[in-house]
């Protein structure tokens, strides 16, 4: 196949030899390194085929055997060159597409997002824009390395990115870490606090560093002092000899209470669809649109409007800054209409779940439900409270405190000089 | 007489018998022609001087030693090169001559 192209391009004839003998012609042909296939024999006279340029060191081995030569056809494309070189536009456009070609392959137009869940691609595509990272930008200013550094500084729970460009195409691979961990908490060396985030009723209590200022049942309000990193070291006398600080840790569970209160009106809107969805086209490049309108495509009314854009790409990853796409716009009516008792009970007691389910994804446990819903002629109410264990603790710098020992001493000094 | 008569069908060269000791290819070291057939159709010919004969019916060619001569019907020379030709065509028979 590629010899067939390279012989294609540099073209290649169908000659005729005949006279006084032939087959000294070939030999010499094969001595001189010309090329010769598909050779046939007809009667008297043979026929092959042969490259221009072997064609043209023909004329003394012609002369030496006194052969004849005729050219029956000639391939390829010097010739096809040559027989339309009268078509100057059909040449224009020929290099005006290798241009364009060459010339949109050098900017980004698309770029994607792989393996990012929590974070939305828009977010990242965001936040790409505020970096001045955008479609349409050279490819040439892009510094792989420097976007990944970008992307990991700005986003604690991305732990690995990737960014490559392949065609004209800038694709990040992300991942992210399910486990989000706070920079402040690595400091260890700091004396610091545990403190309570929420009010309620200590469950349990484990403490690994620090000293526990509350026990099993006692009752903290929010922002009240857990576990001290502050440790008094107690001389014989019994008096704080020194203080010794560490980093408090410890598990804490308390019971607490979520206060829960959710109120909606029984009658709402809702659409009705009217009609049949109606269809329009676009094609769209950089900020021009254009709209392909559909005969009885326009109505009056509110409508929803759905879009489907598609890129326009050459291969896998050569896209190209043209879209197409079509709106469908599905119209409605809005319509008033009144939740039933039982609906409204239902969608109540949904909402109640969907908060429960996402206290639950903090890691907290739901010990008790003491909601309540009420329907009334209006309104559908649910109130309550629900209790439940969870883990609390925040880390607070400590107090460093002098020793009063010291503090005396000191004052001595100071007086005694 | 006996002895003479027996040896020559058998006799080399001193050069084939010292290619042969030392188990050279001999169709680098002597010039032997390479003739590789593919089927009833297709054959490959290796170091050869030139064509001696083409028709469509038989090809004669020399080699170093000797020539070959192919027969057949509608024989056609694939490619021709210095050193390498194809020949394709319904090929009846492959015979050597001196």
């Amino acid at each position: 196949m590629l010899l067939k192209i390279i012989k294609f391009l540099r073209g290649y004839v169908k000659i005729r030899v005949y006279g006084y003998s032939p087959e000294r012609f070939l030999n010499l042909c094969s001595n001189h390194d010309i090329l010769i296939w598909d050779l046939q024999n007809h009667g008297n006279a043979y026929e092959m085929y042969m490259s221009v340029k072997g064609f043209r060191q023909l004329l003394p081995i012609v002369r030496k055997t006194k052969t004849r030569v005729r050219i029956i056809k000639r391939y390829g494309m010097p010739f096809l060159l040559y027989r339309y070189r009268k078509r100057k536009v059909f040449f224009a456009g020929v290099i005006f597409s290798c241009l364009f070609i060459y010339i949109f392959s050098l900017f980004i137009w698309d770029i994607r997002f792989e393996g990012n869940s929590a974070r939305t691609s828009e977010v990242l595509l965001e936040f790409l824009e505020s970096k001045n990272l955008h479609h349409g930008m050279w490819k040439k200013d892009i510094d792989c390395e420097k976007v990944e550094a970008m992307i990991r500084n700005e986003f604690d729970d991305i732990i690995w990115t990737s960014v490559e460009i392949k065609g004209t195409r800038l694709i990040v691979y992300v991942q992210e870490s399910l486990k989000i961990e706070k920079k402040g908490d690595n400091n260890e060396g700091e004396p610091t606090d545990l403190c309570a985030g929420r009010a309620g009723t200590v469950e349990k209590i484990i403490t690994r560093s620090g000293t526990p200022l509350v026990n099993v049942g006692s009752q903290i309000q929010a922002g009240d002092i857990l576990v001290q990193g502050r440790m008094e070291i107690i001389g014989d006398d019994g008096t704080v000899m020194n203080y010794q600080y560490c980093h408090a840790d410890a598990d804490i569970y308390i019971r607490t209470e979520y206060p829960y209160e959710d109120t909606f009106s029984r009658t709402y809107m809702d659409k009705k669809y009217v009609g049949e969805p109606k269809e329009s086209y676009y094609v769209r490049t950089f900020s021009r649109k254009w709209n392909l309108k559909l005969p009885g495509g326009d109505k009056s009314g509110d409508y929803e409007s759905v879009v489907d854009e598609k890129q326009l790409h050459l291969w896998n990853n050569f896209y190209l800054p043209f879209y197409w796409g079509s709106v469908t716009k599905k119209y409605y009516e809005n319509v008033e209409k009144t939740y039933s008792q039982k609906e409204a009970e239902q969608l109540a007691a949904q909402k109640l779940q969907q908060f429960c389910e996402d206290l639950q994804k903090k890691g907290v446990q739901i010990v008790e439900n003491n909601v309540t819903i009420q329907v009334d002629d209006n309104t559908c109410r649910a109130q309550g409270s629900i209790v439940v264990i969870e883990k609390t603790g925040e880390n607070k710098p400590t107090e460093v405190l002098q020793p009063e020992s010291q503090e005396e001493q000191d004052e001595h000094n100071g007086t005694g000089t | 007489m006996r002895s003479k008569k027996q040896k020559q069908p058998a006799e080399k060269s001193r050069k084939e018998k010292i290619v042969e000791k030392l188990m050279l290819p001999k169709d680098l070291m002597l010039g032997a022609a390479v003739v590789t057939v593919t089927g009833q159709t297709e054959v490959y010919i290796e170091n050869y001087r030139g064509i001696i004969e083409y028709t469509a019916e038989r090809i004669r060619l020399q080699t170093k030693t000797c020539s070959i001569e192919i027969t057949g019907s509608s024989l056609n020379v694939g490619y021709y090169t210095n050193d390498e030709m194809k020949i394709t065509g319904r090929i009846s028979s492959i015979n050597y001559g001196s």
